[in-house]
């Protein structure tokens, strides 16, 4: 945590806020099998999650990503992450303290 | 490492990663200004024509959905090459971080950065960058000073002549053997060949054949094996080795002893050293440049130099002319020592007398430029006025029998031009300051003080010394002063606290004797 050791836990709370909006978006791109849409969400959370300290959203972004780049895309697969996500970010949620 | 605010200019698509860093960085002394799209930077870089950029770095992401980052360095480094750019790229695309380099950017970094590694590269590409151009600012001097004469002050015809001639060797590898009388620049000369050389960025390695005993200028020049003679506690490589892809400078080699004549021939033939106490040879790639004072071809006849090093080292003779055979570089080259020495020893010394100027083109100069240095430095030092006067040149050290006269023969046997010193009296006339007026220019400022007063001082009565003309100076423009320190330590050009310990010090002495 030590990326954002600065941070106030309001401001945590907004990022993760919008993470679970995200949530919601990646589910609805792997319904609609929108590869591109995930891409990008995907690719911008795992730029900047550990810079608010959270570094495992970042690397499961990541996974995310590398499972739509794929020639065949598993959507199962891709289903399953999404699923992660959400669940990690309502986690992380509930674990901040103000 | 600048100490200043580094002012970053960020282009990334992702607002919550820009978000995150100007916060982030706000308190560490850098600025970040976020470009959503790379075309508003270039437009507002564009919009800067001829004005430097208000930016010490570009830290921007490869993939952002108009311009890419490949795409936006290239426009940049078109625009403003000198701008260092950092790219940041994902793990997966390092080979674009890689296209970026080519592109033109200064380094990249993973995305996500940790912060002290993103600090880290930040710095260091802008004290890089600002090396850079420190280093291009320092190149562009250099040239622009050198291109004429090389960085030497020269006007005359002969010198610029000789100047010339060392310009248009310098190029080759040929030996160079120059000759002067003493203090006409012969080292100066050596290092503008040097300079002008493609050996320049190559060690220039000088030595002086006669300030060195005569039993340790063999093992200086070539080196020598440990335990080869007492005290040679540990193998040592000598001059030529040193001086190794650059340029050796043998000084004075008239004075070179005959044995080691024999063994500078064969280093010059073979391009080979033996160090004192080997048996094998180094192979050296030097190029030689030699300087005497001395008749090189006279000392040949006497047979105290060997005529094979002679013709070996006469490749190219460069003939050095004395001071009073160029008296048109005497009033520039006093002007150009005056300035440095005043810089020197903080004096505001602003010029010459026109009795000075005479004074100093009628002398014969047997020193040639260095004893014209000597002499403007010793005058800058006892000066008391803001220009050098006859008095503070005319030493008691000079013999008036210095003086050339203006029909005197020069060395070459030319006859002088006895209307050269009128014009180039002439030809430095804006130069001179009038005595009495240049002494009143440190009073002219601000204050009324009266210095006149003080040149009776000087002058009136029984000599005093230096110390009790400083005192009485000083107490004379305090009292003009009204007895404003401030006013008179800014008048006498010293600060406050000097002024006040210089009073002290004249109390203590008053009171003890």
């Amino acid at each position: 945590m030590e990326q954002s050791a600065d941070l106030k836990p309001e401001r945590l709370k907004k990022y993760l806020d919008r993470r679970f909006v995200d949530g919601e978006a990646l589910g609805n791109a792997a319904v609609n099998r929108d590869g591109s849409e995930i891409r990008e969400i995907s690719h911008r959370i795992k730029g900047n999650a550990a810079l608010y300290g959270f570094a495992d959203l970042g690397l499961l972004s990541g996974r995310i990503v590398r499972e739509v780049e794929r020639s065949s895309v598993d959507w199962i697969q891709v289903e399953n992450l999404i699923s992660d996500f959400k669940n990690h970010v309502r986690a992380k949620l509930s674990e901040i303290k103000f | 490492m600048s100490t200043h605010t580094l002012h970053i200019a960020l282009v990334d698509d992702d607002f919550e990663f820009a978000e995150r860093l100007v916060d982030y960085y706000a308190a560490r002394k850098m600025k970040f200004t976020h470009f959503e799209r790379a075309e508003v930077l270039l437009s507002e870089l564009r919009s800067l024509v001829g004005e430097p950029s208000p930016y010490d770095v570009i830290l921007t992401d490869l993939m952002m959905p108009e311009m890419d980052g490949i795409e936006f360095t290239k426009q940049l480094k078109t625009l403003c090459p000198d701008l260092p750019v950092i790219v940041m790229t994902a793990n997966s695309s390092v080979d674009s971080a890689i296209q970026a380099i080519e592109a033109g950017a200064n380094d990249y970094i993973v995305k996500p950065p940790h912060f002290p590694h993103l600090t880290v590269v930040l710095q260091r590409t802008t004290h890089f960058s600002q090396l850079q151009k420190e280093n291009a600012i320092l190149r562009r001097t250099i040239s622009d000073s050198e291109s004429v004469t090389g960085g030497i002050i020269a006007k005359s015809p002969l010198l610029l002549r000789s100047i010339e001639l060392a310009k248009r060797v310098a190029p080759s590898d040929a030996t160079v053997l120059i000759t002067g009388e003493s203090g006409t620049g012969k080292e100066v000369f050596a290092k503008l060949i040097h300079k002008a050389s493609p050996r320049a960025m190559k060690p220039f390695v000088a030595i002086n054949c006669s300030a060195i005993p005569e039993n340790l200028l063999e093992s200086e020049l070539f080196g020598h094996a440990k335990g080869s003679f007492t005290g040679a506690e540990s193998a040592r490589p000598g001059l030529f080795e040193e001086a190794d892809t650059g340029t050796l400078f043998l000084d004075e080699i008239g004075d070179m002893p005959h044995h080691l004549q024999t063994k500078l021939l064969r280093v010059l033939q073979e391009r080979k050293v033996k160090r004192v106490g080997e048996n094998t040879y180094r192979d050296i790639n030097v190029r030689i440049l030699a300087a005497t004072l001395k008749n090189l071809g006279e000392e040949v006849r006497t047979k105290k130099f060997r005529e094979d090093l002679f013709y070996r080292l006469n490749v190219i003779p460069i003939r050095l002319p004395s001071l009073r055979e160029r008296k048109e570089d005497i009033l520039p080259l006093a002007k150009y020592f005056l300035e440095r020495f005043s810089t020197r020893y903080s004096k505001r010394i602003q010029g010459f007398t026109r009795e000075a100027a005479e004074w100093m083109l009628a002398q014969s100069w047997k020193g040639n430029v260095r004893e014209l240095e000597n002499a403007i430095e010793r005058a800058a030092v006892v000066s008391l006025s803001s220009v050098i006067g006859l008095d503070d040149l005319k030493f008691d050290a000079f013999d008036e029998s210095n003086s050339t006269g203006i029909a005197e023969a020069l060395p070459n046997g030319e006859v002088p031009d006895t209307h050269l010193e009128e014009r180039l009296l002439q030809e430095f006339e804006g130069e001179y300051l009038d005595a009495a007026s240049a002494i009143a220019v440190p009073t002219a400022e601000n204050s009324s003080a009266s210095t006149s007063s003080l040149i009776h001082l000087a002058t009136d009565g029984d000599p005093i010394t230096l110390a009790e003309l400083e005192l009485r100076y000083i107490r004379e423009v305090l009292e003009s002063c009204d007895g404003v320190k401030d006013r008179a330590a800014k008048i006498l050009g010293i600060d406050r606290k000097t002024l006040y310990r210089k009073l002290q010090s004249a109390d203590a002495v008053a009171e003890t004797t």
